[in-house]
């Protein structure tokens, strides 16, 4: 199986995973729906429709949802949305070798967050604070208008951490 | 999930049985409609037909009709 091809198969696992534990968050459950499998089929259409592969592979299959034990910059900030973010650095001479994030915010925000953490690693803090919420965006191919806020608030939170990051110095 | 509106065969003002549903239970032809203040209803007879995750709502059909489907 070619690359491509195994990354499309273990992202179709994703999106049923997904899709289940979307309708069981209602109460429809595998053994207990008869039409639990055509449901879970509409489910993965919509999804499909709505985003893009790599904002699923990204909020399905992040590895950088977790905390950094000491950060050299951290930040938490709640967006109007009530969705909360945290950031977190580790630095070594004005790179960023290490980041990740933590959300109790929805896939969206789990989306954001996980591509914020991506694009930074490795990157210089000169070049990350001009980030922008478009950036975001973009490297996530887009996000549905009323999740747009989403990329907002990571980046929003990856400059406090930066500030955070400046003021321990 | 957000809350979900769930209508009755169609999207339509007069088919809306309930406004912000957190849970469908489904169990032998019975469905169980809870909302968050507490409302609760009960309909014999229907099957979930459909379940948009993106515009969040639910269409409840005649049990019969989606097996015919």
């Amino acid at each position: 199986m070619g690359e491509k091809q195994k990354v499309s198969a273990e992202l179709s696992i994703s999106l049923e995973q997904w899709a289940e534990e979307s309708l069981e968050s209602i109460g429809i459950f595998k053994n207990k729906s008869p039409e639990f499998e055509r449901l879970q089929k509409q489910v993965i259409r919509q999804l499909r429709t709505v985003y893009s592969d790599k904002a699923i592979d990204i909020f399905l299959r992040t590895k950088d949802n977790r905390k950094i034990e000491l950060p050299d910059g951290f930040a938490k900030v709640t967006g109007p949305c009530g969705d909360t973010m945290q950031i977190f650095l580790k630095m070594d001479n004005g790179v960023i070798v290490d980041s990740s994030f933590q959300t109790d915010g929805c896939k969206p925000s789990v989306a954001s967050g996980g591509m914020v953490a991506e694009m930074i690693k490795g990157k210089n803090i000169d070049e990350v604070r001009k980030y922008t919420q478009q950036d975001v965006l973009d490297s996530l191919g887009g996000l549905p208008e009323e999740n747009k806020h989403c990329a907002l608030l990571a980046i929003n939170t990856l400059k406090e951490a930066i500030e955070n990051f400046n003021k321990k110095k | 999930m957000c809350l979900s509106k769930v209508y009755l065969k169609k999207i339509d003002p007069e088919s809306l049985v309930l406004e912000e549903v957190f849970r469908i239970a489904e169990d032998n032809g019975t469905i169980l409609v809870r909302s968050i203040f507490g409302e609760e209803k009960k309909l014999e007879g229907y099957s979930i037909g459909e379940v948009n995750m993106v515009d969040n709502y639910v269409i409840l059909m005649d049990a019969g009709d989606i097996k015919n489907a």
